[in-house]
């Protein structure tokens, strides 16, 4: 199984830039997820692996050879787009076998790994199906088990699960990680749904603008995010404008508008500096009145409720500062009786560790922040 | 595993054949093999489809000049010419206000009738247009039906029975192009117009026919083209009447080689600009829906309105296209008894000429579909999947049109111009070529639209699981492909047999069929009416057997 690598890798379309000067490496068998919003360049990426699309500079490495002129039959690396590609005109088990047969397998052998593959997929009894007569799920089985039927080296997924209901979306994912593992494919996934992208991967890169924003572990990519669009991008999160006011050994006092301090755990800027605060939805928490509040030592702000939306596990409410400022907490629901209602006095609180403090962007923090 | 085996064949003959398709298949991965493949069918295009009608009527302009001379030669070529934009606009614009009913009454109405009105408008098209032109002719002449009422001829040749087959033969185009269009349409433009309050004739007016304008064009243009270009049906109504294909047939039959080069330059580049004005302007036009007319269009989406739309669309069609195309099943039958048949049999007199050109015919039939199909298909993939870049796709895509913009009877002339002043080639081959020009766009069109109808992923996916580019072609794109492959050989085959234009302008001695019954129906050979119709009513057998094949293969695809 391979190891795959991009050094500098730049593709344009015209007077577009798709990719530009991206490298990166993925490790033998590892699962890594290509995370970004529409327009990023996530699907030109997985096709420059492909082999489906020539990079105009930079090399593509393939178990440390160059493949740049590889053509795409000969990479041992599957596309499976969105739509799956089943082939319409085959049945379920011809679809599994076209890919060995291609390949020059005898037609005995093609036939039991294409067998076994969809055994392996719960989907042995429609063997004789044709693609539309299964469900979406099954669809995504049978490209699944088309793919790994060629003993590809390289498993590149395009938005598989992009096509599928939010439920069966959750349910597959797992199936899907636990399917590369077992079949010990180096997996390339591209997906724009952050939820996704943190449960199954061993890395993710953050992408946009053709350019790599973050490539770490989700666990990372979410509690350090190297930027306010990551931040932004992969998970919910309130950002607060504000200037340093003090910097201590350890701490530094920031105040935000109309002159409300907060203290974070972070000494990396400068006095008077502009900078933008980040705190995770999931950080913020609410309680009734400051004798409610948890022990400990935490940033306290008085708010109001603006409006409560019960999310099931969550409870999601809105809330005016103090100074003005608008910001979203999320509640475990067994943390509360019931959704605070709305004109509800309450204090907001959070660990100064759980703020991230990062420079105010010179392009403005509303277009840093746009995702499309 | 069909379509999968061919590489595991266990005969000796099919590892031979296995084999040879596995040394194309590593050639295909070759760019330099594909190039190669790609050049030689843009060469093709150029040489033997593009270039000789364009070298060809450069050759014949000292001879158009000759018109300048004589002003009443002169005056005759302007008014045939004028005649042929005229009438191709005029039966265009009718085409469109009863073809646009009609489509709808066919996709909007009960689905079984809708089905029958939908064959039905297919018969005028499948028809060969000399025998449409014989079949109006008796239908509205003196041995018509109209006549039995009346005790004389509805209508003599001349401009009204020319405007009125021109609509016959070109209503079925826009009438196939809209069906296609609104089967497809999605019906939730025109029902959300509706909840916003707009009454069904408004909503259709204001909504859908915007929507569908570049259907609108597209039909507009096909059936300018067709009435443009039509010569062997015209010939036979046209009594003295004269269009431009008729002036060139005429003065081709009168040695006068002014005239014939003078009309046919200009019916070439008049066409060429009206096609490119139409294709240019025709999407800007604004069809006036900024104004609503409540209370009139209310009553014009009553039921009682639109079922008189209906009947008198469905009138239309059965009366002056339908009754018209199929007239002349009458004196065929009455010639299978009265022993016309049995002298077609044994090939007696002029029968013996009628089975030659017949086969002359379905000859260069097979012979322009088969290459068509080789030749055709690398420009197809090309157009389809824009291998030679954007503006380079774009460039081809417009030229591949010509041939079927550009009269067929004036590119004959050009043409045998060209081929003849090359003087190799014996008559048999001008004659093929001529076809081939004629037809080589059906091919193309038919078979680019149906690659562009696979997705793209498709191919991608089957080149990454280790096909290469032979293979994804042969297992993935053809047989996704099939039916449109078949569907554009049988109309490259039948539009072959059908052409007269260009094969009247090209041959001296060899007669193909259209042709021959041209010249029968004109009197320029003498022969009984029972033989004329006998003649032309195998000619549209057959030619409904083609269209039986094209159903039953457009029904399969469905």
């Amino acid at each position: 199984m391979p190891s795959v690598k991009l050094v500098d890798i730049v593709k344009r379309f015209g007077a577009i830039t798709a990719i530009n000067r991206l490298s990166m490496e993925i490790a033998d068998k590892e699962y890594v997820c290509i995370l970004g919003p529409t327009g990023s360049g996530k699907t030109t990426l997985l096709r420059l692996f492909a082999g489906l699309t020539i990079p105009d500079e930079g090399e593509i490495y393939i178990d440390d050879k160059l493949v740049n002129k590889m053509p795409a039959e000969e990479r041992g690396a599957v596309y499976v787009p969105q739509q799956y590609a089943l082939f319409p005109h085959l049945t379920v088990l011809e679809n599994v076998a076209f890919g060995p047969l291609a390949r020059g397998v005898n037609e005995e052998e093609a036939l039991r790994t294409a067998r076994e593959m969809l055994e392996m997929m719960m989907l042995g009894h429609r063997a004789d199906s044709k693609p539309d007569e299964l469900s979406g799920g099954m669809q995504q089985r049978v490209a699944l088990a088309r793919g790994l039927a060629t003993k590809a080296k390289l498993l590149l997924l395009d938005e598989p699960l992009g096509a599928l209901d939010a439920r069966l979306r959750v349910e597959l994912r797992y199936k899907l990680r636990r399917l590369a593992e077992e079949s010990g494919v180096t997996t390339i996934h591209v997906t724009h749904d952050q939820a996704e992208a943190t449960a199954v991967s061993d890395r993710i890169a953050v992408l946009r603008e053709g350019r790599i924003r973050q490539y770490a572990t989700p666990f990372h990519v979410y509690m350090r995010p190297q930027s306010l669009f990551v931040a932004h991008f992969v998970g919910g999160a309130n950002f607060l404008q504000a200037v340093v006011a003090r910097r201590h050994l350890e701490e530094s006092v920031l105040e935000l508008h109309q002159g409300l301090k907060i203290t974070v755990r972070d000494t990396t800027h400068l006095s008077a500096e502009e900078v933008v605060v980040v705190i995770r939805e999931d950080r913020l928490n609410i309680a009734e009145s400051a004798d409610k509040v948890d022990s400990g030592s935490y940033n306290t702000i008085e708010g109001e409720i603006q409006s409560s939306r019960f999310l099931g596990s969550f409870v999601s409410h809105q809330i005016r500062l103090a100074n003005g400022d608008m910001v979203m907490s999320k509640t475990p629901t067994q943390r509360l009786e019931k959704p605070m209602p709305v004109g509800k006095k309450v204090i907001v609180y959070f660990k100064p560790s759980d703020a991230l403090v990062y420079s105010y962007p010179a392009i403005g923090l509303s277009r840093e922040l746009r995702v499309l | 595993m069909r379509g999968l085996r061919l590489e595991q064949g266990s005969r000796s003959d099919s590892r031979i054949v296995n084999r040879f398709l596995s040394i194309l298949d590593r050639l295909s991965a070759s760019r330099r093999v594909s190039n190669l493949v790609y050049a030689f069918s843009v060469t093709f295009f150029f040489a033997l489809v593009l270039l000789p009608p364009m070298f060809g009527i450069l050759l014949k302009l000292d001879r158009a000049a000759e018109v300048f001379r004589d002003p009443a030669l002169l005056g005759r070529s302007y008014s045939a010419i004028s005649w042929s934009f005229i009438l191709a606009f005029v039966v265009s614009a009718l085409d469109l206000m009863s073809g646009i009913p009609l489509a709808w009454l066919i996709v909007r109405s009960n689905p079984k009738w809708g089905s029958i009105v939908d064959t039905l408008a297919d018969i005028p098209f499948i028809i060969p247009t000399v025998a449409l032109g014989f079949s109006t002719l008796l239908f509205w002449g003196s041995e018509g039906v109209a006549s039995l009422f009346l005790g004389q001829a509805v209508l003599t040749p001349g401009l009204a029975l020319v405007v009125l087959l021109h609509f016959v033969f070109s209503l079925p185009v826009v009438v196939r192009v809209m069906v296609g269009e609104l089967s497809g349409y999605r019906e939730t433009f025109e029902i959300a117009a509706k909840t916003l309050g707009a009454e069904p004739f408004t909503a259709v007016r204001t909504v859908t026919l915007p929507i569908l304008r570049p259907s609108l064009v597209a039909s507009f243009l096909l059936s300018f083209a067709r009435s443009l270009s039509e010569t062997g049906a015209t010939i036979v109504v046209a009594g003295s009447f004269e269009n431009g294909p008729v002036l060139i047939k005429n003065a081709k039959d009168a040695g006068l080689e002014g005239p014939l080069s003078f009309v046919s330059f200009t019916l070439i580049a008049g066409s060429a600009i009206a096609f490119l004005l139409i294709k240019h302007f025709g999407p800007k036009l604004r069809l006036p829906i900024s104004r609503v007319w409540p209370e009139t269009e209310k009553r014009l989406s009553r039921p009682n309105a639109v079922l008189a739309r209906d009947l008198a669309s469905l009138s239309i069609f059965i009366f002056v296209v339908i009754a018209p195309s199929l007239f002349v099943a009458l004196p065929s039958l009455y010639a299978l008894f009265d022993g016309t048949f049995m002298e077609a049999l044994s090939s007696q007199g002029v029968w013996s000429t009628y089975w030659q050109s017949m086969m002359l015919s379905y000859v260069i039939g097979i012979i322009v579909t088969v290459t068509n199909m080789l030749i055709g298909m690398p420009m197809a993939v090309l157009i389809a999947r824009r291998r030679l870049g954007k503006a380079a796709t774009s460039m081809m895509d417009g030229l591949v049109n010509i041939p079927i913009v550009v009269p067929s009877v004036a590119l004959g002339v050009s043409l045998g111009s060209f081929w003849r002043a090359i003087g190799i080639l014996p008559e048999f081959w001008v004659l093929t070529i001529s076809h081939l020009t004629i037809t080589y766009t059906y091919f193309v069109r038919a078979m680019s639209a149906a690659i562009e109808s696979v997705p793209i992923y498709l191919e991608d996916t089957a080149r990454t699981l280790g096909a290469r580019p032979l293979t994804v072609f042969r297992r993935i794109i053809l047989p996704l492909t099939k039916y449109s492959l078949f569907a554009g050989a049988i109309l490259t085959f039948t539009r072959s047999v059908d052409e007269t234009g260009a094969a009247a302008a090209v041959s001296e001695k060899l007669k193909t069929l259209p042709v021959l019954l041209v010249d029968w129906v004109k009197g320029t050979v003498a022969v009984s009416r029972s033989t004329q119709s006998l003649g032309v009513g195998i000619l549209v057998a057959v030619s409904f057997i083609g269209l039986l094949a094209l159903r039953l293969v457009i029904r399969k695809r469905r």
